[in-house]
Parts: structure tokens; sequence; C-alpha cells
């Protein structure tokens, strides 16, 4: 096991180095072999590096800092026929003991344009397709589509990334262009890909001997874009299933997910402002209870964040972020779980008060060097660990309540 | 200040910019001339079609056949020029719509071309191609279109 995941982060290194001597032979934005232009090839590649005062964020950041934050991809994208579009990503990520740099497919799908008119346009995709949550989930592994290096993690968290990512599946969509401006419908029918390891701790916390499978779900989002793109809000609905097996329990448990996201942005000239609010509902049924104690079968959780950013004239930008989880709605303080976590294990953890909220206040620079190249630095003050990876902190008892991250990368894409 | 407010003082700035050097450009006054291949059957094409075009989400024109959209680099002046005075949109807005498409999967980018002289040729050897440049005259090989806002 141990070879082959060598062999594969060999060959993500490989990547890279191939990236690299593209993107030197690349002067422009993608490359257009073909004379119909109908092929396109496009790709990233970002390199982070992240110190904590406290506590461990994608890697081994609170001693001298951490380089193990590495991201890089590459896509192509073929318009076979007229209507027919194929498209697919390779992704690999290094993030600490979360990802080890792998490859993994992120996208490979076909797209049929059923209608194609000036006032809209339908279409259906098939395959594995990335998640469209709220504004930024879809493309999140992507430094230049997302609002700073760190997302929001209180919606976007890094623990639950597996499964948030990309599903197999089939997707409706479709464009209406209004008086107005433009709506946006996407209705998919997916099949979750579990991350393995990773899913199993964001859902169970513990890497349990048996292992959680996906079941059919769905996952719907509308967006209203006014014509000038000042204002664009967004309602998404996700609905997740799977299953528990282990050998030796007669029956399966199950795990339900629900998230419904609203999201707010607005456009005025060179400022720009978000916003997004989020409320998860996670159940479990069948589990047996010392995997999931009896007090956590229901629980409903809410996040939200409001963020600034401010593009200036000459390339650089500033941002500023409020970003706040609760994994319990009725219990914002996590006191009652301390109680009911007393009560059902015998044993008082205060510092379990802390692991059911976080509240990150973020500023942070960019600077568009060229339009291949982007440089970001940024502070997040921390209160809480609600959204702190297990993988880098495995003793929960050692993680402090208030710590700071630093962050600074630098992204190149072609 | 919002983006028409944006876009007129930049036109009262050309405006006045223009006064000053007419006799060296006009070109400035107003926005792009686009260009579409000579078999193109429109003579008009609206602001709305426009972005959703540039936006790469209308991938093919009213009678079916395929779009090809070509622009120049996102940081130059004729790109600004083109996003600011013709579509109306900030050119990060822009970018980031691309991005979004070209990194999950649901899109293409434009093609990017280094100057005018290869928007001409490229324009005037692809059938179904819209581009654009600051150039008032064109030659006979490919056709103007009229943006109606």
């Amino acid at each position: 096991m141990l070879k082959l995941l060598n062999c594969k982060n060999r060959f993500a290194d490989f990547l890279l180095i191939c990236l690299c001597c593209f993107s030197a032979e690349a002067s422009a934005a993608s490359f257009n072999w073909d004379k119909e232009n109908k092929f396109q090839m496009h790709g990233f590649v970002s390199q982070s590096f992240i110190y904590t005062d406290k506590n461990n964020f994608l890697g081994e950041s609170s001693e001298n800092g951490s380089f193990d934050f590495t991201e890089l991809a590459l896509n192509f994208s073929y318009r076979a026929w007229d209507k027919f579009y194929v498209a697919g990503q390779v992704l690999s990520r290094r993030a600490g003991e979360l990802d080890n740099g792998h490859l993994a497919i992120d996208f490979a799908l076909i797209d049929y344009r059923y209608r194609d008119a000036v006032d809209y346009q339908l279409g259906i995709r098939a395959g594995r397709l990335k998640n469209a949550l709220g504004f930024y989930n879809k493309t999140r592994d992507v430094p230049f589509t997302r609002p700073s290096i760190i997302l929001p993690q209180s919606i976007y968290f890094d623990r639950t990334r597996d499964l948030a990512i990309s599903s197999d599946g089939v997707q409706l969509y479709g464009y209406r262009n209004l008086d107005s401006g433009l709506l946006m419908l996407e209705l998919g029918l997916i099949m979750p890909v579990m991350g393995g390891r990773n899913t199993e701790l964001a859902i169970l916390s513990v890497d349990r001997a048996g292992s959680l499978s996906g079941e059919p779900g769905s996952l719907a989002r509308l967006v209203f874009n006014t014509s000038d793109q000042r204002l664009k809000v967004s309602l998404t609905d996700l609905f997740l299933n799977a299953v528990y097996n282990e050998s030796g329990f007669v029956d399966s448990g199950k795990f339900q997910f629900r998230q419904t996201i609203f999201s707010v942005n607005l456009n005025r000239g060179n400022w720009d402002y978000s916003s997004e609010y989020a409320r998860r509902e996670v159940s479990f049924d069948g589990m047996p209870v010392n995997y999931v104690p009896p007090f956590l079968n229901h629980t409903t959780g809410e996040s939200y964040y409001f963020q600034a950013v401010y593009h200036a004239e000459n390339f650089w930008s500033a941002y500023l972020r409020y970003d706040v989880l609760f994994q319990n709605k009725k219990d914002r303080s996590g006191e009652q779980y301390v109680i009911d976590f007393d009560l059902f294990a015998g044993t008082s953890m205060n510092k379990l008060l802390y692991s059911r909220f976080a509240k990150d206040k973020t500023f942070g620079v960019q600077w568009d060097a060229s339009h291949a190249l982007m440089w970001r630095m940024e502070l997040h003050v921390v209160d809480g660990i609600a959204w702190l990876p297990l993988q880098n902190n495995p003793n929960i008892g050692d993680a402090e309540q208030r710590w700071k991250i630093l962050a600074a990368s630098v992204s190149y894409k072609f | 200040m919002n983006i028409k407010a944006y876009v007129h003082n930049i036109k009262l700035g050309k405006l006045l910019l223009c006064f000053a050097s007419s006799a060296f450009s006009s070109s400035l006054c107003l926005g792009s001339t686009l260009l579409v291949h000579q078999a193109h059957a429109q003579k008009n094409i609206s602001q709305d079609s426009l972005r959703a075009i540039y936006s790469m989400r209308q991938r093919a024109w009213p009678d079916g056949s395929p779009v090809t959209v070509f622009m120049y680099a996102s940081d130059s002046a004729l790109h600004r020029k083109f996003c600011l005075s013709d579509l109306e949109l900030f050119p990060y807005q822009l970018q980031r719509v691309w991005d979004v498409l070209i990194y999950s999967g649901a899109g293409q980018s434009p093609v990017l071309l280094k100057s005018e002289d290869e928007m001409l040729k490229r324009v005037a050897s692809t059938v179904g191609a819209i581009g654009y440049v600051a150039e008032k005259e064109v030659g006979s090989d490919v056709k103007i279109i009229k943006l109606q806002k």
C-alpha cells in the first residue's frame, strides 16, 4: 500500500513537472492545437505556507509552519459534436494528514445541450460531477475561484471535503434570460463518492472497523443573477444518504445529511459583498450506541459568514470576513453537549465545549501579478475548534480554543 | 459607484481625451467594433446575447451553428475596454465566470488571441466566430455586427 502511495505521489510530482513545462511553453491562457478550437486544456498549481500558533491545520503547522498544502489539477474539454461536450479533470491535493497528494478524478462528464436559444438554454450532464453547493464548493480547490486561501470553513469545511466535492450521477440544467436577469436551475440525482477514512472520521469521529457506503441522494440549486451581475442570490438543497455496515452487526446503520444554503452576493463597483447561511440536519438511525450516542441521533447545525472584498484598480485586492459555525443551533455554547456526554460516558470533558462552535475573523490581501499568477496572504483569528480536522490533531484534549492561522500562497494557472 | 456611473465616468474622461487628441485617435470614444464571420446572418446583437456568449453560456447561434468566442488577455487594455463599455461588466467578474466553468467541467473559456491582426485573421477564417477590435475600419473578409444596448 505504501509503495502504491509513493507511486501515486511520484505520479503527482511527474504531473507537477509536466504542468511547469507546459506552462513555460504556454503564453496563452489555453492550448488550442486544433484549428476549429474545439479542444481546450487548462490547469493550475498552487503552493501554500501555513503557520498556526496553536493546533495544526492542513499539516504540522504549529511548530515552524508547514508547506504541506499543495494543489494541482489538469483538465481538458472537447466539443465533440455541436451539441455534445466532454470534459475531465485530475486533481492532486496534499494537505497534511487529510490528503497525501494522490491523483483523483475530480470530474469526468458528458454534456448534451438540448436547446441553445438566445433566451434559454437546456441541457443534461452525466458522469462524475462537481457538487454545486453554495457559491464555492464546485471549484473549492481552485485558488482563482475561491475568495481566500482557506475557504469559510463554517460551510466549506475541509473535514468533510471528500464527501462534499463530487458525486456520480445525472444533472439537468437550464438557464432562462429574463428582463431583470438570468435564472439558472440545476437538478441532480447523485451517488456520493465516499472518501474512506476521512469521511468516516467526519461522520463517526472515529475510523471504525466497518465501512460507510453511499446511497442515492439529490442536489438542487437555483440561482438568480441580475443582468449587470450586481446581485446574485442562490438557494442550494443537498440530500445525502449513506449506510454503515460492519460484519457481526445484524442491521446496518443509516446516515442522512441534509444541507440548505442561502447565498447572496452584492457587487458595487470595486466592492464585492457576500454572505451565506447554511443549515445542516444530521440524522443517524440504527447505529450502535457506543458509535453514535443517542443524544447525537438528530442534530441541526447552522453556519454563516459575511465577507467584503475590495478590488483596487492596480490588481490588488483585500478581503475581510467573519465566519461562524455551530454544530447544534440549540446548544451554541456546547454546554448541553458536555452535560449529555458526562451522563453518557461518565467522564467530564470541558474541552468538548469549544468543539461545538468556531468563529473565525479573517483578513487577507491578494495580488494578481498577471492574469495567470496570483499571490495571497491572510490571517485568521479563530475561537473554537468545531471545524478543526482531527487528522492532524489526533488528541482532541490537546486542542486549544483560541488560535490563529497565518497563510500565504502562490498560484499559477494556464 | 455602480458600473453604469463608472462606465459613464470613463466615457466622459475618454470624451475629453478624444477632444484633446482627436487628431490622433477617435477610436477611444466609443465601444469596440464587434466582428463576426462573413457568412453570419445577423446584423445586430443584443447586449444580453453578447453577455450570454461571452459568459460562454450560449454555445450556438440562433441557426444552431456553434459559436467560437475570441478574446485578448484579461489584463490587456482592449479586453478591459470591451468588458466595461460593451458588456458593462468588470473584467474580474467575467474571469470568475470562465474559471468556474473551466474548473467544474461546465464549459470552455474564450479562445485567447495575441493581437488585433490575429483577431481579424481568425474571425475571417472561422465560421461562427465572434470577436472585437478597437479599429473602426476593417477589411471586407470579416463582418461588423452592431451592439444594441
